[in-house]
């Protein structure tokens, strides 16, 4: 076995193990941006493929080949992130689980398990020094949001 | 040279008839006619040029032009390539001669022009020619101007090359092909109803005879193994064959005739035809297409001289269409009605010719189809010229006195009736004088006829044997020849009688029409408005040339002079003596003719009862020949009704059984298996799918490796 | 040798022998198996035995997938699966499990038939330096940033692990003379295409950790499938380069050269060049592809054009009101 095979045998590993990565994520993840990144994933599996094997053949043919998926997928990407925001606009959420519409007219829709909401946690602002004393106004202030902020920065 | 020639007069047409259909919608528009015209004129020159070629032809008197070949087919040599891989033994027989499961199937097309065709040609072409500048002026100003005329020229072609066939399997294509182009002139003005519905009738009605057609073609085929003319109208060769089996071949090839002819019973679809435009009743439904059946039976006349039987059938389904078309013309009030009755009957007379069973009968047949031709697309075209003035207003009862509106009209109809009618000099007299005389002759001949017939041909053959054979089955023949249990004598004796009376009620319904038409009060329908005139001079002028060749044809070639005779004599050799005037039948048939013009004259020239009296005379007969003798009413019960009935059940078997049971069951038999656990694979959800294609990929890629491994 | 080489031969060595006993160590389960479940005819064990272990190619495969079932056990245990986040524990189970497995993978044995030769060969590692320890490094990195990937709660993190996963596939990419690709990856896709999905992100994500980023689909069966995959086609891999003689694997230790390698390539499209180390690699990667593949450079051009019209009439349109 000669280097050469050895190196093509690595990089054909390293890319089938990529692309299944993906598949396993674009099959598992929920998320329509996530899926998305493991389609590309799959693609960056092929392309290494492709690259091992040019570099094994001693030819241009699979390097230009990768030219041509990344350019392929540089479209795709342009066409389904415009998707996705359209999608999301009308959604309202990134979720793929919205969008089973083409379904049997009487089968259930597919409802995923639902689970408890984690708490949003509290934003966590930095505590500033207060660089000087608080301003003495009549009223407290509540209405706007710098002055929110600036209430804020008064509790800190 | 002559082969050029013979090229050229299809050419023509066809030439013109594909630079209408593709400049005429956008170039040529209200000048599509001149292609046409142009290309028929130019047919036609070339046609005069071939009649005048044949005739100075050497011996055979025929020009074949091959254009080349259609379908070549060689049997299979069963067995040839078998014995040769086998090794050679002793018993078996050694020969290079191969067996074959059939003959070579071997056809080409070509154009074979002799004197029968040559005659054909002219009469076609000139006709066409006049129908061509006729058309110019009558469908002037029609939507599909353009149409018309490339439909024309299509026919025209198709007509030609089915003339000039040299065998029978271009025969019926181009017989199909006349066929459909009537399908399409008919239906002409395609908004019509009634011109849909008879468009539809003459191609329905038309299949009928085609379908007995193509089984005389194959049962040819079977029985000769070639399809050419040369091959299989040799008497020697027929002579051989099974007569029996000729005989069945002669009756289906008529049954093709029948239809294309509009004999009875098929003949019902002619006088709905009338509802295409005029020029096309002129040229199509009355001189060329409808004899193209005549035309065929004559090509076959060895064949039908073979079969003697087919040959009494042939003239007695003539003789009795003839008659029975004659009797509803009698009382049909539009006028292209009349004149398609009239045009059934006189293809009646044809065929009574050809079924004369002798050269007389046969150049007697082809002769009225040529000065029929003249005389009825001048009569058609004439009507056609009432028409166009009355504003499309056909029937009768609505106008008349017309002779001093439209002079030239009047002129050439009254030339034309007296043709058809059938008055001494004229032309129809010679032709129909001719037919009735064969007829006379046949009947009055002796009975062996057809025997003498089957010897005359044998003396051929090789070998005293077989002409022995021959003779021994034309003894057999001749004392089977009945038909309808009366013998063949008797039949011809009736039939000439009953074509005599035809002659008889022919002249009476001709100027029957002619005079309700031309005399008595002027009366004009409202729909011609003020504007009644007579046609223009380009419709008026093909008239007038018409009406020449109706008048002085049959003086020209007639039994006068015997030059039509002798010149078909080429082709189709008779018996060789020259007949003498029979004058008994001449006689006859003028009387006969004056007794019906004079008729006519009595009940029609001007108003009166006498119409209505003698209708009350015959009663129950005027009403049966006013609805045509029902046969329309019968047609539709015997196989319409039954048809439909057919239809309507196999629809509902279709319905019920094949899709319902068969197509639906099978198809609904899974759904009902298994689309209960297949359905909810169809989720809507883009990661499902995803997962089963990759789950079912990965198990197939290991489920392949360890069928490989 | 360098020191690393001699670690790394060292730990061959033990993972070799420790998986050979995994083998040894599984047979009779097989056999009992075979036996238990068919009624004890030795024929038909021997027979089904033959089968799952001396097959060829399907005996590599349930090695390959015998090594991978830790990583797929790993990748199900780290996808999220509504768990609380403050429950990190499955994480690193998973994380070690993948790992072990990426170990596994990385001294892989050959079977001594094949190696023939001392010392035992171990496809990454012990071949004789196929590769280099640059390649392992950017190849672990890029399995393991794609394993996180897949596995991350939040999306931004997912897109900051994937641009991991692509910088790692440039060096890879550098290592087999694929300078134009690699800086192609790195910048169209680290730098444009990566960058647009985070703002697509900042445009859509809501607050918080989203109830469908933290409930995976069905993780199992998607795990189960990504193993059977994985195992068909590395099983494959390994089989073929192990088993059959690769038709220019003669026993040299220089890369061929591109004279040598006309000579004995069948494979390769004769119309293509064959790659010259000796000169510039982009320029020769260019004249290549404007001109023997200059219609489909012209046509691809066309496709992105067109992309980017698209998207701009898709997203174009965003002012309807959200159903």
């Amino acid at each position: 076995m000669s280097n050469s095979a050895v190196a093509l045998n690595n990089y054909l590993i390293v890319g089938g193990l990529l692309f299944t990565l993906g598949l396993v994520g674009f099959l598992s993840r929920r998320n329509l941006i996530v899926m998305f990144l493991c389609a590309e994933m799959m693609l960056q599996g092929v392309s290494v493929t492709l690259v091992g094997f040019s570099g094994y053949h001693s030819t241009w043919s699979g390097q230009i080949f990768a030219v041509f998926s990344l350019a392929v997928a540089a479209a795709e990407a342009a066409v389904a992130m415009a998707l996705i925001v359209v999608l999301f606009h009308r959604g309202d959420s990134l979720d793929v689980s919205l969008w089973q519409d083409l379904h049997e007219p009487d089968q259930p829709t597919l409802v995923d398990e639902q689970i408890v909401d984690e708490p949003v946690p509290e934003p966590q602002w930095p505590h500033l020094a207060v660089a000087g004393p608080l301003p003495t106004h009549p009223q407290p202030l509540t209405a706007t949001h710098r002055q929110l902020d600036s209430t804020e920065v008064g509790r800190g | 040279m002559v082969n050029a020639l013979i090229c050229l007069i299809p050419l023509c047409p066809l030439i013109a008839c594909l630079t209408t259909a593709v400049l005429g919608a956008r170039v040529l528009r209200e000048r599509s006619h001149w292609p046409t015209i142009a290309g028929c004129g130019l047919a036609a020159a070339c046609s005069l040029a071939l009649l005048v070629c044949v005739a100075r032809s050497p011996e055979p008197h025929r020009y074949t032009a091959t254009l080349y070949q259609w379908v070549k087919i060689d049997t299979v040599e069963a067995g040839a390539a078998g014995m040769a891989a086998l090794p050679d033994e002793g018993d078996r027989p050694q020969s290079s001669v191969s067996y074959k499961s059939g003959p070579d199937l071997e056809i080409s097309i070509a154009l074979r022009a002799d004197s029968l065709a040559a005659t054909m040609l002219a009469m076609l072409t000139f006709v066409s020619t006049c129908v061509a500048v006729y058309s110019a002026g009558y469908m002037h100003g029609e939507r599909g101007y353009w149409r018309f005329f490339a439909f024309v020229s299509l026919f025209v072609f198709s007509m030609i090359m089915l003339v000039l066939s040299a065998n029978f399997l271009q025969l019926y294509m181009f017989w199909e092909a006349v066929g459909l182009c009537s399908y399409l002139l008919i239906g002409f003005w395609y908004e019509k109803p009634a011109a849909v519905a008879a468009s539809k009738k003459a191609f329905l009605v038309n299949r009928i005879g085609d379908f007995g057609f193509a089984i005389g073609v194959f049962l040819i085929w079977t029985t000769f193994g070639t399809l050419t003319f040369d091959a299989v109208l040799s008497p020697q060769r027929i002579a051989q064959m099974n007569p029996g089996l000729i005989t069945l071949i002669c009756l289906c090839l008529f049954t093709g005739a029948i239809g294309k002819s509009a004999q009875f019973p098929l003949h019902v679809w002619l006088p709905d035809a009338m509802e295409g435009p005029t020029p096309v009743s002129a040229l199509i439904h009355a001189a060329t297409m409808v004899t193209a059946g005549v035309y065929m039976v004559a090509r076959c006349t060895p064949l039908f001289r073979a079969a003697p039987d087919a040959q009494v059938f042939v003239a007695f389904i003539g003789g009795f269409t003839a008659l029975l078309a004659a009797l509803i013309a009698l009382t049909q009030y539009d006028l292209k009605r009349v004149l398609a009755y009239s045009t059934v009957s006189q293809l009646g007379y044809m065929f009574l010719g050809l079924g004369a069973g002798s050269s007389l009968g046969t150049s007697g047949a082809m002769f009225h189809l040529v000065t029929h031709a003249f005389f009825k697309a001048l009569l058609f075209l004439g009507a056609g010229s009432v028409m166009h003035a009355m504003g499309g207003v056909i029937d009768m009862r609505e106008f008349g006195g017309l002779r001093r509106i439209m002079p030239q009209t009047f002129k050439t109809f009254l030339i034309g009736s007296l043709a058809l009618a059938g008055l001494p000099p004229l032309s129809g007299f010679w032709s129909k004088d001719t037919i009735l005389s064969a007829a006379w002759e046949a009947g009055h001949a002796e009975t062996h006829l057809a025997a003498t017939n089957a010897i005359e041909a044998a003396p051929a053959m090789q070998g005293a044997q077989t002409r022995a054979n021959v003779a021994a089955e034309s003894e057999q023949t001749a004392t089977k020849i009945r038909l309808f249990g009366a013998e063949h004598a008797t039949i011809y004796r009736l039939l000439f009688w009953m074509g005599s009376f035809t002659a008889l009620l022919t002249a009476f319904y001709t100027f029957r029409a002619f005079f309700l038409t031309f005399y008595g009060p002027e009366k004009i329908p409202h729909e011609a408005g003020h504007h009644a005139h007579e046609s223009p001079s380009v419709m008026c002028m093909p008239l007038w040339v018409l009406s020449i060749g109706a008048a002085f044809l049959g003086l020209a070639l007639g039994h006068l002079t015997g030059f039509f005779d002798g010149y078909l004599e080429m082709t189709l050799p008779g018996e060789g003596l020259h007949h003498a005037t029979n004058w008994f039948v001449v006689g006859l048939s003028t009387v006969v003719v004056f007794a019906g013009i004079g008729a006519a004259w009595f009940m029609y020239h001007e108003p009166n009862d006498l119409p209505a009296r003698v209708v009350a005379l015959a009663g129950p007969l005027a009403r049966l020949s006013l609805n045509k003798f029902y046969l329309d009413q019968v047609f539709f019960f015997m196989f319409v009704l039954p048809l439909r009935a057919a239809s309507q059940l196999s629809r509902f078997f279709d319905w019920f059984v094949i899709d319902g049971m068969g197509v639906g069951g099978v198809s609904r038999l899974p759904a009902w298996l298994f689309g209960k656990s297949a359905r909810p694979m169809q989720n809507g959800m883009v990661q499902f799918y995803a997962l089963s294609m990759t789950l079912a990929t990965a198990v197939l890629l290991a489920a392949l490796l360890w069928r490989q491994g | 040798m360098h020191p690393h080489e001699i670690l790394m031969a060292a730990l061959g060595q033990c993972l070799a022998a420790f998986t050979g006993e995994m083998h040894a160590g599984l047979a009779p389960l097989f056999a009992w198996a075979g036996g238990a479940g068919l009624g004890g005819d030795p024929g038909l064990r021997d027979r089904l035995l033959g089968v799952v272990l001396n097959r060829d190619v399907f005996g590599y495969i349930v090695r390959t997938f015998l090594i991978l079932l830790p990583a797929g056990l790993g990748v199900y245990l780290m996808l999220p699966r509504g768990l609380p986040s403050k429950q990190p524990q499955y994480r690193r189970v998973g994380a070690a499990l993948a790992a072990f497995s990426l170990v596994l993978i990385c001294v892989w044995p050959v079977s001594e038939k094949i190696s023939g030769g001392a010392p035992r060969t171990v496809l990454w590692l012990l071949s004789g330096w196929g590769g280099s320890a640059e390649f392992y490094l950017l190849g672990i990195v890029s399995l393991a940033s794609a394993v996180l990937t897949i596995t991350s709660r939040n999306p931004v993190y997912s897109a900051l692990w994937f641009s991991l996963v692509l910088l790692a596939n440039a060096g890879l990419y550098l290592i087999q003379h694929a300078e134009f690709l690699a800086a192609a990856t790195a910048i169209v896709y680290a730098g444009a295409i990566l960058v647009t999905f985070l703002f697509v992100l900042m445009l859509a994500q809501p607050q918080g950790a989203a109830s469908y980023d933290r409930v995976s689909r069905e993780p199992f069966l998607a795990c189960l499938t990504g193993l059977l995959l994985a195992g068909v086609l590395l099983g494959t891999i390994h089989y073929s380069t192990s088993v059959e003689a690769i038709p220019n694997a003669a026993k040299q230790s220089v890369r061929p050269t591109a004279a040598l390698a006309r000579t004995q390539m069948t494979t390769a499209r004769e119309t293509s060049a064959l790659v010259d180390y000796a000169q510039p690699h982009v320029a020769n990667l260019g004249k290549s592809l404007f001109q023997e593949h200059f219609v489909s450079i012209e046509i691809v051009g066309v496709l992105l054009l067109a992309a980017v019209v698209g998207a701009m009439l898709i997203a174009g349109h965003t002012s309807e009101s959200p159903r």
